[in-house]
């Protein structure tokens, strides 16, 4: 079958339910791409960057996607809210702000109304804008079949370059992620040319605990220093029993530029990158230090 | 296909269309709301917003079926009962309207904004329209004027920023809305591709997609057999000149034994729908030898370098362009300092939000032969007969595009026909031939009106940008401040066609040593041909690049001599009596001295205002402060010799009782807002209300020339022949009332709209309809020619006028990152009179924005001649986010030929604000930027690395 040339030959399937999306899933002759919310996979295909598949598949719309919900340890989050959504729940605001301020800086309002935390984490970019929040939050993705559900931890669920851990007749349903406890804080950073709409140079996020001055906990995570979304887990253990002072700081900046190996292109240096890791993390115990 | 059901702006619609079909093309061209507009097909720049059960959505890629059976409400849908929603009122009344083609994705994306606020019972914040709007991308306003607008609509009282100029006269010097802004906010404004014809073709282009090759063959016969496909054209198929081009007639139609860039038109095609006609693109079949490629410009000098135009006598050298004035020996002999430094400069695209589009109509054309008709009342501006070859375009140039497409027709120019369509930016870049020439050519093969609109991505890799540069700059001064030589070499990249580049290249070179009396004056410039894309017109016209060079040495300058920036440029600037570096002799119209001073004043009361004493710098923390300042200059009118004139036509009549004006000239509107300078010069002549004078431009069958829409030249040439044209009917009509009266002429008057004689008066109506009944024309042609100008090197006179401007840029640069904020731009400029200080306003805040970015974020990127920069999002230009607080001065030192003393301004504004952002960055943090845009990273490892300047190539290295 020849490939679409526009986007009016691709097949688009608006399923009315779960069940429906996940039975046309499975069946190799039916399945289709996954739209949700579709402000990466558009822009791709209109732009030509990626060919257009036959079926496209869209889930966005489906109300058992759109749901933030609660229980005692943990934020249950749809894989359809949208980046509004998440900028915008006092749930989310409460125990994962740094999700939600990440959330609150990716695009203007038609990207906020339109994109979702499933489409941005199956997007798989090593510069989304979300992993970092995700990574220090911990907890798991939740995948549906035909087959069943199935749990990646969320420190896992990214294999490579643009690559997810997710079978062909799966689709991300939710997240489960750990609430941030009381006494801990969480910080985020993006760095851009253009703060507006450039892909970011390099985003990072933080959750940490400080108690009588020393480091107790620590978990960071750097985005767009590695081919996924990166957890630094040699400098937290290094932090964890620390003060929190100038010298703590002074080493692991210098300790954090070390721990990434980054690659030049066309938007940054793996120079800058390096540099600006360092003064993330700096910036980080800073900020645990003043909360 | 399926059935689609929407609520549109209240009305249900059913629709059969394909599942994917996407929401702005079900609104455009099925439903024919064509308020809607698509700037970039890849949800870049906002424009396209709709609002879907409220939310506002990019609808250029959003499945229509997403909003099955949603309520959709577009720029349309806005008005109730005939009155304007709040928000297109503030729009109005602020000047936040001037191409207008982003205008209705702003405004709905911020109904949105108002609505959710409104609902929260929480009040709008500017912060709050930053977040919201920084995906809707406005290249005209410089967004402060959105921001106010958007305040004032949601109940705040925000007056509109009007800065204050001299006493009004009755319409001349008010702040009134341009004529057409009201068009554009209710969606009812036609831009080329909201035209729709019956049995209309949709065209591609061919493009070369290498940048150097010999063409062995071309294949069409697989794409013409391809069903649906109504012709194919090639090079063999232009029956007249071959070459199209502005001053060097260079450019092939479509090319025939070599391509020189990437986007070289090979073949074009003509189908029943656009997606048959790119289908048929893949089947035309291009044999190419491939050439070595030459991307530099001083690379491109070599002896070795390939040759872009084997015909030229002198390989890739377009132009060289010489300035001579004094004896640089003994200038050079003078000084107690000298600095020389070199400046690069990189290609940066316009990006205006309307991409090309042409709709060529044939000679003869019927509608009624494809089963239609055309309907004038619904596409305003649309013509009944179409009794020559007649192309809707958006162009700044309406008779060079009638003549050159009439050449390449082999017809008299007579027989083609240019009707502009409203224009959705230009800034340059719609001086060259688009598709003008292939849609006349495909019109007239197939019979049909063809339509060719340019994707984002074809608009990229088409048009001339702006040039980049290499800047050698040797500046010397005495101790005591005196400037005593400035000795310049510059390197322009013209890329593969001339364009404008001759003329680009030569204004850079006049103004490289800066608006400054300088006694040794010595410039070489090398306008050099490449296979990079094309470069001509953008904005400053090559004195954005030799401005920055300029500016930036003199602050080098000053601090050699341990002098203020301010008080060393105003021991040399310009003033009457000075001499520039082409000999011309400035004998008025020259408020630099009071722009520096005002500038210098607003700078100072920032501080004042914190209850501080003035600093050039500071730190707090982490983020380093600092002021740094520019002053620039930039001629009016074409100058350089060559003959500068425009012609307007003023008609007047009387209908219902009232008499209406209107002036008629091709020259074009592209958002810098002339209709409200011709119309005030008709209205202030004929003692009119300025809402009772219309403007029609651009249409070569009834307007007459008015000239190339460049070198800031309209207000000047256009307002001038629209004020005679005006003046000269009053004196007839006042010869008829006179008449009428038996009475000597030179006994009446005229004032407020009346002719009075001895106590006997008589109103325009009156004077209208005797001269109707008498046989007398009510309407008159006037052809204005601006003074004489000398060409270069020989003395006098270069220009008619210059405008003059200077500019402070207050930046934050954080030491963590290396990230620029620029927090606030103050400036002044000598605009010779306001002649409506809204829309003035409005050109000096988008000039400033466009140069910011500028300044820290544009580049179009070229790599061996392929574009990098091949889609919007790869292009950072500056959005709502980086709008600083800007604060403007008008100085009005009136020119005596201008109309009413005004000169132009539409480029000087963005022309000083690059070297002012870059001084004010080397006043923070001690790193001087030799190259643009200001890259943070580079900027940051510089800094850390302990450099204290930095010069970076085109590419990112460092």
């Amino acid at each position: 079958m020849r490939a679409p040339q526009t986007f009016e030959e691709v097949d688009v399937f608006f399923p009315d339910t779960l069940d429906a999306a996940l039975i046309a899933q499975a069946d190799p002759n039916r399945r289709g791409r996954v739209l949700a919310g579709g402000t990466d996979l558009m822009v791709q295909w209109e732009a030509g960057v990626v060919p257009l598949p036959p079926r496209v598949i869209s889930i966005k719309h489906l109300p058992v996607l759109r749901q933030i919900e609660e229980n005692p340890g943990m934020l249950i989050i749809g894989a359809g809210v949208t980046h509004k959504q998440l900028r915008a729940s006092p749930l989310v605001r409460q125990y994962l702000p740094s999700l939600a301020e990440a959330a609150a800086t990716i695009g203007g309002e038609q990207i906020q109304v339109m994109g979702t935390i499933g489409g941005s984490v199956a997007n798989a970019s090593p510069a989304g804008d979300l992993a970092p929040s995700l990574m220090v939050a911990e907890g798991d993705v939740v995948l549906a079949s035909v087959r069943g559900e199935r749990r990646v931890p969320v420190t896992a669920c990214w294999t490579g370059y643009r690559q997810i851990d997710c079978a062909p007749d799966e689709l991300i349903v939710r997240f489960e992620l750990t609430k941030m406890p009381a006494g801990y804080c969480e910080g985020w950073r993006k760095l851009g040319p253009r703060q507006a709409q450039a892909i970011s140079k390099i985003m990072g996020s933080f959750r940490g605990q400080l108690t009588d001055g020393i480091i107790t906990d620590f978990k960071v995570a750097v985005g767009s220093v590695a081919p996924t979304c990166i957890r630094l887990y040699e400098l937290e253990q290094w932090l964890v029993g620390k003060p929190c002072d100038a010298a703590t700081c002074n080493e692991a900046e210098t300790r954090a530029r070390a721990g990434v190996h980054p690659i030049d292109d066309i938007r940054s240096t793996a120079a800058y990158r390096q540099w600006v890791t360092g003064r993330m993390i700096r910036s980080f115990l800073q900020t645990l230090e003043v909360k | 296909m399926s059935d689609l059901k929407l609520q549109v702006n209240g009305k249900w619609v059913e629709l059969d269309v394909p599942q994917s079909r996407y929401l702005a093309e079900v609104l455009r061209y099925d439903l024919g709301l064509t308020g809607t507009k698509i700037g970039c097909n890849e949800s870049e720049c906002g424009i396209c917003s709709v609002l879907v059960n409220g939310t506002p959505v990019n609808s250029c890629i959003y499945p229509a079926f997403k909003a099955q059976g949603a309520a959709i409400i577009t720029i349309e849908g806005l008005e109730q009962d005939g009155r304007l929603h709040p928000l297109q009122q503030a729009f109005l009344d602020h000047g936040a309207v001037q191409c207008g083609f982003c205008t209705p994705g702003l405004i709905m994306t911020a109904k949105a904004l108002l609505d959710e606020k409104a609902a929260a019972k929480q009040p709008v914040t500017e912060h709050d329209i930053k977040v919201a709007l920084k995906d809707t991308y406005c290249r005209c306003t410089g967004y402060q004027s959105v921001i106010n607008a958007i305040l004032q609509a949601s109940g705040q009282d925000v007056k509109p920023y009007i800065p204050k100029t001299k006493a009004p006269c009755q319409t001349i010097g008010h702040a009134l809305p341009n004529p057409d802004s009201l068009a554009k906010i209710t969606g009812r404004a036609m831009y080329t591709d909201d035209f729709v014809f019956p049995g209309m073709l949709y065209a591609r282009t061919k493009r070369a997609g290498v940048p150097h090759a010999r063409i062995r063959h071309i294949e069409t016969a697989e794409a013409a057999a391809l069903p649906g496909v109504r012709a194919v054209l090639t090079h063999a198929d232009v029956p007249g000149r071959q070459n199209h081009g502005l001053v060097t007639v260079d450019w092939p139609v479509l090319c025939s034994d070599k391509v020189r860039y990437a986007g070289d038109a090979v073949a074009v095609v003509a189908a029943d729908s656009e997606e048959i006609a790119a289908a048929a693109l893949e089947l035309i079949k291009v044999d190419y030898e491939t050439l070595p490629v030459v991307d530099d410009p001083i690379q491109a000098g070599q002896p070795d370098a390939p040759i872009v135009h084997e015909e030229r006598p002198d390989g890739n050298l377009l132009k060289h362009i010489k300035v001579r004035k004094g004896d640089m020996a003994a200038g050079f002999a003078a000084a107690d300092v000298v600095v020389e430094r070199t400046y690069r400069t990189p290609m940066t695209e316009q990006m205006f939000l309307e991409p090309e589009c042409s709709i060529g109509v044939p000679r003869g054309y019927d509608p009624t032969a494809f089963g239609g008709t055309i309907d004038p009342a619904a596409q305003r501006g649309v013509q009944y007969r179409h009794d020559k070859t007649t192309i809707y375009c958006g162009t700044q140039i309406p008779y060079l595009d009638r003549e050159q497409t009439a050449a390449a027709l082999n017809v008299p120019p007579e027989q083609v026909r240019i009707v502009a369509a409203l224009m959705g930016g230009g800034f340059g870049g719609k001086e060259d031939i688009a598709a003008q020439i292939h849609v006349a050519l495909l019109a007239e093969r197939t019979g049909r009106p063809v339509k060719m609109l340019y994707t984002r991505a074809e608009s990229l890799l088409f048009h001339p940008k702006r040039h980049a540069t290499i800047i050698r700059i040797k500046t010397g001064a005495k101790r005591d401040g005196r400037l005593t030589a400035v000795e310049a070499e510059l390197y322009g990249d013209g890329g593969a066609y001339a364009s404008l580049s001759e003329k680009v290249m030569t204004r850079a070179t006049t103004h490289a040593s800066g608006p400054y009396d300088v006694p040794h004056v010595k410039v070489d410039c090398y306008a050099m041909y490449t296979n990079n894309t094309p470069c001509g017109a953008f904005r400053g016209f090559g004195v954005t690049q030799s401005c920055f060079a300029v500016e930036s040495n003199m602050d080098l300058v000053a601090r050699e001599l341990g002098l203020d920036p301010i008080a060393f440029r105003r021991i040399n600037a310009l003033d009457v009596g000075g001499t520039t570096c082409t000999g011309q002799v400035m004998r008025e119209s020259v408020g630099l001295q009071e722009c520096i001073a005002g500038v210098e004043a607003d700078m100072r009361a920032h501080h004042t205002a914190l209850g501080e004493a003035f600093r050039w710098s500071w730190s707090e923390g982490r983020k380093h402060y600092a002021w740094g300042i520019g002053i620039g200059y930039k001629n009016t009118g074409l100058g350089g010799g060559a003959p500068d004139k425009a012609s307007a036509i003023v008609e007047t009549g009387v209908t219902d009782g009232q008499v209406w004006a209107e002036v008629r000239t091709s020259s074009a509107e592209m958002g810098q807002g002339l209709p409200a300078v011709l119309a005030a010069c008709a209205a202030e002549e004929l003692g009119l209300p300025y809402g009772q004078v219309r403007v029609l431009l651009g249409d070569t069958d009834h307007c007459p020339d008015g000239g190339p829409t460049t070198a800031s030249r309209q207000t000047y040439v256009s307002g001038n022949a629209a004020r005679h044209a005006a003046r000269t009917l009053r004196a007839r009509l006042q010869q008829v009332v006179a008449d009428h009266f038996g009475q000597p002429v030179e006994q009446w008057s005229f004032a407020d709209g009346q002719f009075s004689a001895n106590g006997t008066r008589a109103g325009l109506v009156e004077a209208i309809e005797w001269a109707q009944a008498s046989g007398q024309p009510t309407w008159e042609e006037y052809e204005y020619w601006a003074p004489k100008t000398q060409p270069l090197g020989t003395g006098g006179d270069m220009h008619v006028a210059f405008g003059f401007g200077a500019q402070a840029a207050l930046v934050e640069v954080d030491d963590d990152t290396g990230a620029i904020k620029v927090l606030k731009i103050v400036g002044a400029h000598d605009v010779g009179r306001a002649i409506n200080p809204l829309t003035l306003e409005g050109q000096i805040e988008g000039g400033i924005i466009m140069c910011l970015g500028n300044a820290l974020t544009e580049h179009f990127i070229n790599e061996q001649g392929q574009a990098w920069t091949d889609v919007m999002a790869r292009y950072k230009m500056p959005s709502i986010k980086h709008t600083p607080e800007i604060i403007s001065r008008i100085i009005e030192h009136q020119t005596a030929d201008g109309p009413y003393g005004a000169k132009g301004i539409g480029e000087l504004s963005s022309i000083p604000t690059t070297p002012a952002i870059v001084n004010a960055i080397a006043n923070a943090v001690g790193v001087r930027f030799c190259s643009v845009p200001v890259d943070q990273d580079a900027l940051l490892l510089a800094w850390k690395a302990g450099e204290t300047e930095c010069l970076c190539g085109w590419g990112y290295e460092h």
